[in-house]
């Protein structure tokens, strides 16, 4: 443990990421640190090893609540993602599972094509098929995995 | 979980009027409780009850399960910033934290004297020269500076600049996550709140309207979308209306569930801005039922 700690006060003090806040998006503020993580994860920003900033730091910089980074950093843990190491830090352990540019190019076509010509045909604008969308996926209570990047429980 | 503050029937009578109604609540440790209510609703009164400045006419109040409000040991678990950030004002920035240091049994010297040199307030100073904002400061640091497990702040924010702001609910955010304690804090920027408090209490008219556990309160809210004619779904015992009626369709707008409701297109969640204006403004009590 003391060993763990020296180590990491030399090398991982710093977390390669740094969160930041939509306010105005109505995303809860836990749920845009899981998809923030998830997407460096993605772009490569983020590596398996990495450690996540320590949850003082975030509240400092970000004026949240420690409960809410809690949840987030829960979240991923539940998710398989990151994994917490008492008195050490909160590390990540996997990544996210991500589609390949030519399934997600499938799906998008299919949606465009299909569903969505329909739902234009139909007269429905922008908001009507945001929102029914957003109804829809929260009436099949898949609102909180949807949002916070589609891995199922 | 045990509670920090416990709030039983609580009134309060100045001479000529009321200044709080049965006010009954629990505020956990560790929570961080925003204190919300128009000018004159009693929030004031509340803190100055907590913390022992006053005594209840009625009821009683608990700190950590089993102290009084103003009792020698609550006095060292307790640290209370009042409005007007009151620091005896005949005396140097200086002065001041050498008194409250020889007043306070566990007092971090060392701490105080750096955050206000971060703060650039010159402990030579007179506290009469300072600025609104330094003497909230002021007020802030010898609070912290005792380590309280209770920290009652009466808008905090109120006199600081919007980057102090910011700065100082991280701060307080930083001590939370460090130990537990717990800050129990009035406001009325509603949107400064959402981001720092777990737990919200809500007071009109020397009631408390609303006190629990913000997710909670807001799995139980929503905005309602739709015309009078399509609010038939809410039955009641299912709903009642909390906001006043719009005017131009007639359908209520805030509605609170007994249950958390299900998924439906003319509803959509609630943000802490519209819990807080919708009780702020209306009486939920007795009316407002939805019959049809």
């Amino acid at each position: 443990m003391k060993l763990d700690k020296a180590v990491n006060g030399r090398h991982g003090d710093q977390s390669p990421i740094r969160f930041r806040l939509n306010t105005s998006s109505g995303v809860p503020t836990y749920v845009q640190i899981v998809v923030q993580v998830e997407q460096a994860l993605r772009i490569g920003y983020l590596n398996v090893g990495d450690r996540l900033p320590r949850i003082k730091e975030v509240v400092e910089s970000l004026a949240i609540n420690p409960n809410t980074v809690l949840k987030a950093y829960r979240e991923l843990e539940t998710k398989g993602i990151a994994a917490g190491r008492p008195g050490v830090g909160t590390f990540i352990v996997a990544s996210p599972p991500t589609l390949s540019a030519e399934a997600f190019e499938k799906l998008r076509q299919e949606f465009i094509e299909g569903w969505l010509e329909s739902a234009t045909r139909a007269g429905l604008v922008h908001a009507d098929i945001i929102t029914l969308i957003q109804t829809t996926l929260e009436s099949l209570g898949h609102s909180s995995s949807i949002l916070t990047g589609g891995v199922s429980q | 979980m045990t509670s920090a503050v416990q709030i039983e029937a609580v009134s309060r009578k100045f001479r000529r009027r009321t200044a709080l109604r049965s006010v009954t609540a629990t505020i956990p440790a560790g929570s961080v409780t925003a204190l919300i209510g128009s000018n004159g609703a009693g929030k004031t009164t509340l803190l100055n009850l907590v913390t022992g400045l006053l005594t209840p006419s009625t009821g009683a109040i608990s700190l950590f399960e089993n102290l009084a409000p103003g009792s020698l040991e609550a006095l060292g678990r307790v640290a209370y910033v009042a409005q007007d950030g009151p620091v005896s004002t005949s005396r140097t920035v200086g002065d001041a934290v050498h008194i409250a240091r020889a007043f306070n049994t566990l007092f971090d010297f060392h701490a105080a004297v750096v955050r206000l040199q971060r703060l650039d307030i010159d402990l030579k100073q007179r506290v009469s020269k300072l600025s609104g904002g330094q003497r909230a400061q002021l007020a802030i640091t010898l609070a912290l500076a005792r380590a309280p497990e209770l920290l009652v702040l009466d808008e905090p924010l109120s006199s600081l600049d919007p980057i102090a702001r910011r700065d100082l609910l991280g701060e307080l955010m930083g001590h939370c996550a460090d130990s537990s304690m717990t800050i129990i804090f009035s406001s009325h920027v509603i949107a400064e709140l959402e981001k720092i408090a777990s737990h919200l209490m809500l007071i009109r008219d020397g009631e408390a309207v609303v006190a629990g556990e913000i997710d909670d309160l807001l799995e139980h809210h929503r905005i309602f979308t739709g015309t009078a004619a399509e609010a038939g779904f809410v039955h009641d015992d299912e709903g009642s209306v909390i906001s006043q009626a719009d005017p131009l369709t007639l359908a209520p707008r805030v509605i609170r569930f007994e249950l958390p409701p299900l998924s439906n297109a003319l509803l959509t969640p609630a943000t802490l801005e519209d819990l807080a204006y919708a009780y702020l403004e209306h009486a939920p009590s007795g009316s407002g039922q939805l019959s049809k």
